[in-house]
């Protein structure tokens, strides 16, 4: 849980920043490809750090 | 128009009074035709029609046919046919239960009153709870049963909000509400049923227990129905875009984790439905074609990805990805008809999750919401990554397990076919479904750069799939969701309250014997006092439901 607190301030930050600037990114050419390439590597890492420290439980597990 | 109309639901009642004692040939019939002859009637109902009846002084606007409930009514009559056809081989209950879910579905979006509203919300919850059943497992019967207490307890906070509203002297006929007082019940009755979370785990809890079938006619109808309330009622309440945004994302992070494949689907019905409230949330006309669009498409990729996935169960009696692989050459029909449904979902241009989804996205940036916008970009991401990429590659490419799947009976592959069908004739023709939406739709999804945003989207999502699969395989693992919070505080409850409530019951029991038993015994007629506890009980629920629904009374 101590290293989920930064880790969920950042991910704000970022999207505020991304909120400020989203209407410039989405000209630049290709931009959607690398997009879909970092948003699926963050997603994969946001979910496998939560299933790790805290969501997941081996099946014979209570 | 008020005039006496054929309510579409009539035809489904029909055949499942009908199914349930019919020997099986003609009883497999009447679970496709039936729905089939809703459909006819749901496209043949004059636009604005209402019909009307009183009983006990209660007058009922039990039909309403406006184009949101039609779209509604119609794409649940045809999902109904399909999941009909489906699971033709199927059990007198999945029949019986599947017909019963698909009358109360369109119940639901065709009702125009209140109290028409809740009967069929709370006749959903029943036939729903009983097709969960048919999955035959202790699982199934457990998950069943958290189904139905969960759902029966909503109801119940539907029915509050509904006394509460008529009792202020609010229209009984349902309509717009403020999310306060009643509209705040009503509101968390919808939610629970439209799995916004923390309120959705009976979702993911439930569907994947239930029979290859029964998954596909529970995926359609309670969150779909949800959603078509949240439209009718709550239209334009800003507080469902930032749950409607949360829900998209939220079931993606859980996907990852999953290994069961039908769960893994069941968590995208929570962030595909996050789509159609954040459409309900931001409430322009087009934000609400989108969400009816949405919803109409995604019970169509959404039925056909839980056929796929239901074949797969059918065929190899494995249902989770460490069990599953290779699978692809002994299933190739099944594998190409569950890639349109995953491609549909993605977004995929020329299928009918493009010009659903992208309405609802094009609604959030027209209104200036760049980061709303965004977030259900990054959510499409997610989605193409399990559905159209970890789904299909560890069950039917991925390491092969040797398994000997026994052959897909046609009628199964069959409903694939005509769903897979449906989602690209909506999807390469999208007048189709606008035409059929509440407002104009002036916005067209083929633009060039709206093709290339999409596609250059899923480029990506591919590339990074192939980088990161070997991290995405299943794991042996249970993922802890909401659910884990109230079941241990239900467990906790019981415990404590478990001593004063068997003395309850046997007061209970003692009263019963007293008031029942003891005539009967004097008659010389024993009777065990369970039975007279039960014959207490239901006179005084009979009681209580004449007391709360008849006016006089």
């Amino acid at each position: 849980m101590s290293r989920a607190v930064p880790a969920l301030v950042a991910f704000g930050a970022l999207l505020v920043l991304v909120e400020s600037v989203a209407g410039v990114i989405v000209v630049v050419p290709g931009v959607f490809a690398a997009g879909g390439f970092l948003g699926c590597v963050a997603i994969v890492a946001v979910s496998k750090a939560l299933g790790k420290w805290w969501l997941q439980r081996g099946e014979s597990d209570d | 128009m008020t005039e006496p109309l054929l309510h579409p639901a009539w035809a489904c009642l029909a055949g499942a009074l009908l199914g349930a004692v019919a020997p099986a040939p003609l009883r497999r019939l009447i679970a496709v035709a039936a729905p089939a002859v809703a459909a006819v009637l749901v496209w043949t109902l004059p636009p604005g029609a209402r019909s009307q009846v009183g009983i006990y002084g209660q007058e009922l606007t039990w039909l309403r046919a406006d184009a949101l409930a039609t779209t509604f009514a119609l794409v649940f009559a045809l999902i109904g046919a399909l999941a009909g056809l489906y699971g033709f081989l199927g059990s007198r209950r999945l029949h019986v239960a599947g017909l019963a879910a698909t009358a109360a579905g369109l119940g639901i979006v065709l009702a125009g009153d209140w109290l028409s509203l809740y009967l069929w919300w709370e006749t959903l919850a029943v036939a729903s709870f009983v097709l969960i059943l048919d999955g035959g497992s202790g699982r199934a019967g457990a998950a069943g049963l958290r189904y139905l207490l969960l759902h029966v307890a909503g109801g119940t906070v539907l029915l509050g909000g509904i006394v509460w509203h008529l009792a202020a002297g609010g229209d009984r006929l349902v309509g717009p509400l403020a999310a306060s007082g009643a509209g705040a019940l009503i509101l968390l009755a919808f939610a629970v049923n439209a799995a916004i979370p923390p309120l959705h785990a009976w979702l993911t809890d439930a569907y994947p227990e239930s029979s290859p079938a029964g998954s596909v006619f529970l995926s359609a109808f309670a969150t779909k129905a949800a959603v078509y309330a949240l439209a009718r009622v709550f239209a334009g309440t800003d507080l469902l875009v930032p749950f409607g945004v949360a829900m998209a994302l939220y079931g993606v992070v859980f996907a990852v984790l999953e290994n069961d494949i039908r769960r893994l689907l069941a968590y995208h019905i929570v962030s595909q439905v996050g789509y159609m409230v954040t459409g309900v949330g931001l409430g322009t006309p087009m934000a609400i074609n989108g969400a009816a669009a949405h919803a109409f498409a995604h019970i169509l990729y959404k039925g056909l990805l839980f056929m796929g996935a239901g074949a797969v169960v059918h065929a190899t009696g494995r249902r989770r990805l460490t069990e599953l692989g290779g699978l692809g050459r002994a299933m190739p029909l099944t594998l190409a008809l569950y890639m349109i449904g995953a491609f549909s979902i993605s977004g995929a241009p020329l299928l009918n999750g493009f010009v659903s989804k992208s309405l609802v996205v094009a609604a959030a940036e027209a209104e200036h919401r760049e980061l709303v916008a965004l977030l259900l970009h990054l959510a499409s991401v997610g989605t193409f990554l399990h559905t159209g990429l970890k789904l299909p590659y560890f069950t039917f490419a991925g390491p092969d397990r040797g398994l000997r799947p026994r052959p897909v009976p046609r009628t199964m592959l069959a409903a694939m076919g005509l769903a897979a069908a449906l989602c690209a004739l909506t999807g390469l023709l999208p007048g189709l479904l606008y035409g059929l939406l509440p407002f104009p739709v002036t916005w067209s999804p083929y633009t060039a750069a709206h093709v290339l945003e999409s596609l250059q989207l899923l480029t990506g999502t591919g590339i990074a799939f192939l980088l990161l699969r070997h991290a995405l395989g299943g794991e042996p693992t249970v993922t802890l969701d909401t659910d884990r919070l109230y079941r241990a505080a239900a467990a906790a409850v019981a415990r404590r309250l478990a001593p004063a409530v068997a003395r309850g019951a046997m007061a209970l029991e003692a009263l019963a014997g007293a008031l029942v038993g003891a005539p009967l015994e004097a008659a010389g007629r024993p009777i065990s006092t369970p039975v007279g506890l039960s014959v207490l009980v239901a006179v005084v629920a009979l009681g209580l439901a004449l007391i709360v629904l008849v006016p006089g009374v």
